[in-house]
């Protein structure tokens, strides 16, 4: 492609971001609204198609995770969780009746999707103890279980669900794509959780009672639903965790100003000396882990090899270790005025705590490193 | 310091209270983002709103370690901000009253306050800032004849949006000398006064507010103590409330850990307890080891203010450090919730907002370092 279409897609993504985004962000974070129809906006413009193309379409995805990371954790979590996993599994693994139903419309940025992975016992465990089961007759299947913490629950118009179809562990997982449009006539319920922090993005629960759907809806082949989820988990925690440390950069970009500003009587507050080396060392602790992430990334990209996979959780753990650390710290540098609503750290603070653990926690980060390394 | 039968039948006495009057409305305070004026009623009623006032000033005439009792017990239910509303009162305001104020102050102040009757709050920091009150103290009393007329703004008061009586931080001297500024006793209901709520994402149960005076009058006989020595007075009794919240925080963190301990017992990963993996037993026992280790220091420093000299360097060092193990401690609780930290509310969702700013009020964790090490702190090992 071209360097033109490249810098156009940059150019169109700026300008949502200034146009539909800043001006509302604030009132959209107070009234705990999930603007869904940025979606529709990012399609409309070519750019959901975009990043499904290669070569600059994940360079694309990484600008957007860039600018959008910077303002909100939770319209970023809304967007990139709308074009991580779902598209991913639908571009990759559908069959073409889903695709030419899905697909199409969802790079047009019509449809929203989710993927439910996480059960309320236990997100850690989903390989073991995933309790929502799907069988399998000649034309159809039946799905029954109960999803936690989803993302884009309420407000997706499918979600792609893990479900046990066997009775192993590894090749006994199948991925099921199921329409929310007729939620009430079968057996599908669906509950908002009131989170603390990310209130631009939607949480929830979601039961299935024996949902009866066409076999065609099974997402790739049966029993290997683990497989086709590993790449798309390693992408959604590079991505992810892409976005936290453009949010973290923002706050030492702004806690530097703050400090420069915050008038202390004859002086400034940046005139003190442990102020400037309490910035110093979060700096510290943000280039070096940003950087391995970038570094990480490109071997990501490049390889998608079992060990890039290994340094993505080493990536996430250490950027998420590194993102607390210099959010809670950039906090303590603004005094009382931390903890108020007119300051847009409390609300970063809050979002930042809460993302800790999406696309698997900081222990489960450490069992896959200990695993494959020691 | 050792606890006696007479302790154990305090806190057979305060749990009942609180968990009469206290625990159940817990959420719903929270919710309102302000205690009610019926919590001190209440408190007054029982006499706790003076345990550490001598009985002829009305209060219980006890010593700090019922203080802690009663902190323990509060923190015990995740009730931090109630604690902080409560607190300023107990730990600073009757003090500063007690001791210095003359009999018209104890009559119009003190009294009506230690019954329930008012509700009391502190009133330093300004918007100019909270830490160096040397050079941030702006508000201004300027004697006429037989009144003072008071200028100027006063930021992040707790209780100030429910308050009927303070006790203002004001300049009555033109220097920036320690010898500058004195106290007074302020009655709120009147012509020039103003105050409204700030919001917080932490301890939402205590009110804080931004206060404006505007040529507001108060009788000449309301200053606390002697005239221009409100500073040193202020200092002095905010070693004690600092000592205080630095036990708050390690006590609350402790309660944050039998919660993780409880969640991850019903938990499982690959078929066993998530608690019944290694890393999670051999950090949950760090923590437990250091909160042990905290009481020991919190406990001389109670035993130095109960022999009458409160160990300054060790009050200190308990403000800054323990609000710092603690906050640590419960971030990593919060996130050995999973996603059920996030819910809005949930105990530990609520304590880790609430701790946080335990490091920032009654003096940042900076502040206490900058100061203290200079003499402080080293004069512990001259
Ligand atoms: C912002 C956000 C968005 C999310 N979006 C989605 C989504 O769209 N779809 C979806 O399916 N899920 C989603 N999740 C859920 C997420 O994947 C889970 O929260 C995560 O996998 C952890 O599961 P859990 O919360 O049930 O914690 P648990 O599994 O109950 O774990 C509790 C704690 O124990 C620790 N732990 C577990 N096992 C061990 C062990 N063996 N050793 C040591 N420690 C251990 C964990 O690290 C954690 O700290 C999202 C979560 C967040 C925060
Ligand atoms: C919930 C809450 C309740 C409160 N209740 C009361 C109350 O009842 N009465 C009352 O009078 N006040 C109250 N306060 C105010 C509180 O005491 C101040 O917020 C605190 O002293 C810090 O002052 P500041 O917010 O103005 O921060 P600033 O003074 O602006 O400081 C900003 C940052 O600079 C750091 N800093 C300042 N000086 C130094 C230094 N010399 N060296 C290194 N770093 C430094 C600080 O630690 C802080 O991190 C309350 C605050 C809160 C948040």
């Amino acid at each position: 492609m071209s360097t033109r279409t490249l810098e156009s897609i940059k150019v169109q993504i700026d300008e949502i971001v200034e146009k539909d985004i800043v001006p509302h962000l604030e009132f959209w974070e107070q009234e705990r609204i999930v603007p869904f129809h940025l979606i529709n906006n990012l399609g409309s413009k070519g750019i959901i198609e975009n990043i499904c193309r290669e070569p600059d379409g994940f360079d694309n995805k990484l600008y957007l995770a860039k600018k959008i990371g910077k303002l909100s954790l939770g319209i970023s979590s809304t967007i990139l969780n709308t074009l991580n996993i779902p598209l991913y599994l639908l571009r990759n693994y559908a069959n073409e009746e889903l695709k030419q139903k899905y697909l199409s419309p969802y790079l047009q940025g019509k449809l929203i999707g989710a993927v439910a992975i996480t059960e309320p016992h236990g997100g850690s465990n989903f390989i073991n103890n995933c309790e929502t089961r799907i069988k399998i007759y000649e034309n159809h299947v039946e799905l029954s279980g109960k999803k936690h913490f989803i993302l884009n629950i309420p407000g997706a118009d499918f979600v792609i669900v893990l479900a046990k179809s066997g009775n192993g562990n590894i090749l006994s997982h199948t991925l099921v794509l199921v329409p929310l449009d007729l939620i009430d006539s079968n057996g599908i319920f669906i509950e908002r959780i009131q989170t603390s922090g990310l209130h631009t993005a939607a949480l929830g629960i979601i039961h299935f009672n024996n949902v009866l759907l066409p076999k065609e809806y099974v997402i790739g082949r049966l029993h290997k639903g683990l497989i086709y989820l590993e790449n798309a988990l390693t992408e959604e925690r590079l991505v992810g965790t892409y976005a936290l440390m453009s949010m973290t950069e923002e706050v030492i970009r702004e806690t530097y100003s703050y400090v420069n500003n915050r008038p202390m009587f004859e002086s400034k507050l940046a005139d003190l000396q442990s102020v400037r080396h309490k910035l110093a060392e979060l700096s510290a602790e943000y280039e070096i882990a940003n950087l391995f992430l970038e570094d990480v990334i490109k071997q990501w990209r490049a390889q998608k090899s079992r060990d890039s996979s290994t340094k993505a959780a080493m990536a996430k753990l250490v950027c998420t270790q590194a993102a607390l650390k210099v959010i809670n710290g950039c906090l303590q540098l603004y005094g009382g005025r931390g903890f108020l609503h007119e300051y847009k750290i409390s609300r970063i603070y809050r979002d930042a705590l809460g993302s800790t653990s999406f696309a698997g926690t900081l222990e489960m980060m450490k069992e896959i490193i200990s695993n494959r390394k020691i | 310091m050792t606890y006696s039968v007479t302790h154990t039948i305090f806190r057979e006495e305060i749990k009942s209270i609180i968990d009469k009057y206290i625990k159940p409305n817990v959420d719903r305070w929270e919710l309102n983002q302000s205690v009610p004026r019926e919590l001190f009623q209440i408190l007054g009623k029982e006499n706790l709103l003076g345990l550490t006032i001598s009985r002829e000033n009305g209060g219980r005439g006890l010593d700090i370690s019922y203080t802690l009792i009663l902190v323990e017990e509060l923190m015990k239910i995740n009730a931090v901000g109630i604690a902080s509303s409560i607190l300023i009162q107990l730990n600073t305001v009757v003090p500063l009253l007690a001791r210095f104020g003359n009999d018209h102050i104890k009559e119009q102040f003190l009294t009506p306050i230690i019954k329930g009757e008012a509700i009391g709050a502190l009133a330093v920091t300004e918007p100019s800032g909270g830490s160096d009150l040397l050079k941030s103290v702006k508000c201004q009393a300027e004697r006429h004849a037989d009144k003072w007329i008071l200028n100027g703004e006063k930021m992040f008061i707790t209780n100030a949006p429910i308050a009927d009586k303070l006790v203002v931080l004001v300049k009555t001297k033109n220097s920036q000398s320690p010898l500058s500024m004195s106290l007074l006793a302020v009655d709120t209901r009147k012509k020039g006064y103003s105050v409204n709520q700030l919001f917080k994402i932490g301890q939402k149960s205590s009110p804080i507010g931004h206060i404006h005076f505007d040529n507001y009058e108060v009788p000449i006989e309301n200053v606390i103590g002697k005239l221009n020595n409100g500073y040193m007075m202020v200092i002095d009794v905010l070693y004690e409330e600092r000592f205080i919240i630095g036990y708050g925080a390690i006590c609350l963190a402790k309660e944050a850990i039998k919660q993780t301990i409880n969640f991850l017992s019903k938990r499982f990963y690959k078929g066993k307890e998530i608690i019944n993996y290694q890393s999670i037993r051999y950090e949950l026992a760090e923590y437990l080891s250091k909160i042990e280790a905290c009481k020991s220091i919190v406990n001389a420093v109670a035993d130095s203010i109960i022999k009458g000299k409160i160990d300054r360097a060790r009050a200190t060092i308990i403000k800054f450090h323990l609000c710092e193990i603690a906050q640590q401690i419960i971030q990593r609780c919060h996130q050995l919730h999973g996603s059920y930290g996030l819910y809005e509310n949930s105990w530990i969702d609520k304590a880790l907002r609430d701790v946080r700013i335990m490091s920032v009020y009654a003096g940042s964790s900076e502040t206490m370092k900058d100061f203290a090490s200079v003499n402080l702190i080293p004069s512990l090992y001259r």
